[in-house]
């Protein structure tokens, strides 16, 4: 372990903010992304299987 | 051959664009000064690269129109069409952008310099960047031009398209120029040259078989 | 063998055989990915000039490199598309696009917060942040061209053109950037010689650029086969799926 305490982790020697925004950042971009796709994808499904029961009714 | 005097005949009819890109470039060049500085020891460091951007924005701005009206009237699929090479087609077309909107331009220079307090010898080595740089500006253009005739977007699509391809020649020109004929750069920015004299317009031949089957 | 390469230019034959690789895709890249996390962040050392801001290395090289490589990517599947005329290599286009784009803009947000650390300010006109720039308006670019020209195959043939050409311009840009940084750079940021890198960082990196691959590939392939069932709606295979 490259840190003594939780507190030492947390504030990255006076960067804590530039680090951890980079991480959260690449967290937001990567799992953003990763859903976003997945939800759209889902939500048309859903629309073309609505789409198909209506003009079958 | 016939086509590259078709074309010249049909700019020299018409010098409006011409006007208007060289009252464009005097215009901006005078926004300077008025935004910035009169100063001129400190408008001075800055001159060849305002010069050198505004002659781009120009050929961007110019490189819009030039294929418009022949793809609005059929010309356009007609020259793609036709027996003529389509990559010389599109070598002339260059060659007219060339000189009804960098010529006028690089005329200009030296009045631009003198705008913005160059001396005389940095004035000489800003006309031989742009005299060597220039011709690479419209080929992009016309580059540009073909891949986004004939769609009715922003006039914003095309420097967006072609702006990062034109940032070597920005680069290898103001730096010539800056350096007083630095043999470098020199040599780089006459090799881009004869690449995109080789390239581009086979390029742009491709495009324009894919802009006329829209 | 060439049949076998032609069979994954089917969107039908793609898109069955794909869905596996989903789960695989995705347990990957999340264990690596949090394995890379957890030994740059926790364990790697910190820097001696650089403290313990140097690990936003983990997070901003790996986006770096794969921002080119994705452009790379794009512009190989668009050569294909031109070249043989496949319909997948234009989905595949179209659908690596904006997610190159994302990755480039990651990696300037996250090489502007290590510059302020590093330089004082948040954005310095370094030779790699630059190339990066001019790397997202190429992105931008054929993202651009593709919406203002639509869905037709002509639209997607003109997008790909582009694309080829800007990774063939890509080399010029980057040596051209590189000699304007060398002749205008400030005495405040000479890059000094690092001694090389020891594996305790070196490997942490390694470890998240394999794991950024594995979630690009995982977000492409659900982006795409999201296209090519959209593109494919009306065939049969697609309608006798959403039966199910």
């Amino acid at each position: 372990m490259s840190f003594e305490t939780i507190t030492a982790f947390l504030a990255m020697g006076g960067y804590a903010t530039y680090v951890f925004a980079s991480y959260g950042l690449t967290a937001l971009t990567l799992g953003g992304l990763l859903l976003a796709e997945s939800r759209r994808h889902r939500a048309w499904l859903q629309r073309q299987g609505a789409r198909r029961r209506s003009e079958e009714a | 051959m016939m086509l590259l005097i078709r074309e010249l005949k049909i700019m020299l009819r018409s010098p409006a664009g011409a006007i208007q890109s060289l009252m464009f470039a005097v215009l901006v060049i005078a926004l300077f000064p008025l935004a910035i500085t009169p100063d001129p020891d400190q408008l001075e460091p800055l001159g060849i690269g305002l010069i050198w951007v505004v002659t781009l924005l120009s050929c961007l701005l110019a490189a819009d129109k030039s294929l418009a009206s022949d793809y609005a009237d059929g010309s356009l699929e007609q020259m793609v069409l036709s027996d003529y090479p389509l990559w010389w087609v599109c070598l002339v077309k260059s060659m007219a952008h060339w000189v009804s909107c960098a010529l006028p331009l690089l005329l200009m220079a030296p009045i631009l310099g003198g705008m913005l307090a160059m001396p005389l010898d940095r004035i000489g080595w800003l006309m031989a960047s742009l005299i060597l740089g220039s011709p690479i500006l419209s080929l992009f253009c016309i580059l540009g031009a073909m891949l986004t005739v004939g769609l009715n977007q922003s006039s914003a699509l095309l420097p967006i398209l072609i702006a990062p391809f034109l940032v070597p020649t920005l680069i290898l020109g103001t730096q010539w120029a800056t350096t007083g004929g630095e043999a470098f750069y020199g040599y780089m920015l006459a090799a881009l040259l004869c690449l995109s004299l080789v390239t581009l317009p086979f390029a742009t031949a491709v495009v324009a078989k894919i802009a006329v089957s829209r | 063998m060439w049949r076998w390469f032609h069979q994954w230019g089917s969107p039908k034959f793609f898109y069955h055989r794909s869905g596996a690789l989903i789960p695989v895709l995705a347990l990957a890249s999340g264990l690596i990915l949090g394995a890379g996390v957890f030994w740059g962040l926790l364990i790697a050392p910190a820097d001696y000039q650089q403290g313990e801001s140097v690990r936003i290395m983990y997070v901003h090289v790996p986006a770096a490199i794969l921002a080119q490589s994705s452009y790379a990517m794009m512009a190989v599947m668009a050569l294909i598309s031109l070249i043989w005329r496949l319909k997948i290599a234009d989905a595949a286009v179209q659908t690596v696009a904006p997610i190159g784009a994302c990755i480039t803009l990651l990696a300037l947000a996250t090489g502007s917060l290590w510059g302020k650390p590093m330089w004082g300010t948040y954005w310095v006109w370094d030779a790699r942040l630059t190339s990066t720039l001019i790397l997202f308006f190429l992105f931008a670019g054929v993202l651009a061209l593709r919406n203002a020209a639509g869905q037709s195959q002509t639209a997607g043939r003109a997008a790909s053109v582009l694309a080829v050409i800007g990774l063939l311009n890509l080399p010029i840009i980057k040596y051209s950037v590189d000699w304007w940084f060398t002749l205008h750079q400030p005495a405040s940021f000479t890059l000094t010689d690092r001694p090389a890198m020891p594996f305790s960082m070196w490997g942490p990196l390694l470890m998240m650029v394999v794991g950024f691959y594995a979630w690009f590939f995982l977000a492409w392939l659900i982006r795409l086969r999201h296209e090519l069932v959209k593109r494919e709606r009306r065939s049969d295979w697609v309608q006798q799926m959403m039966k199910q």
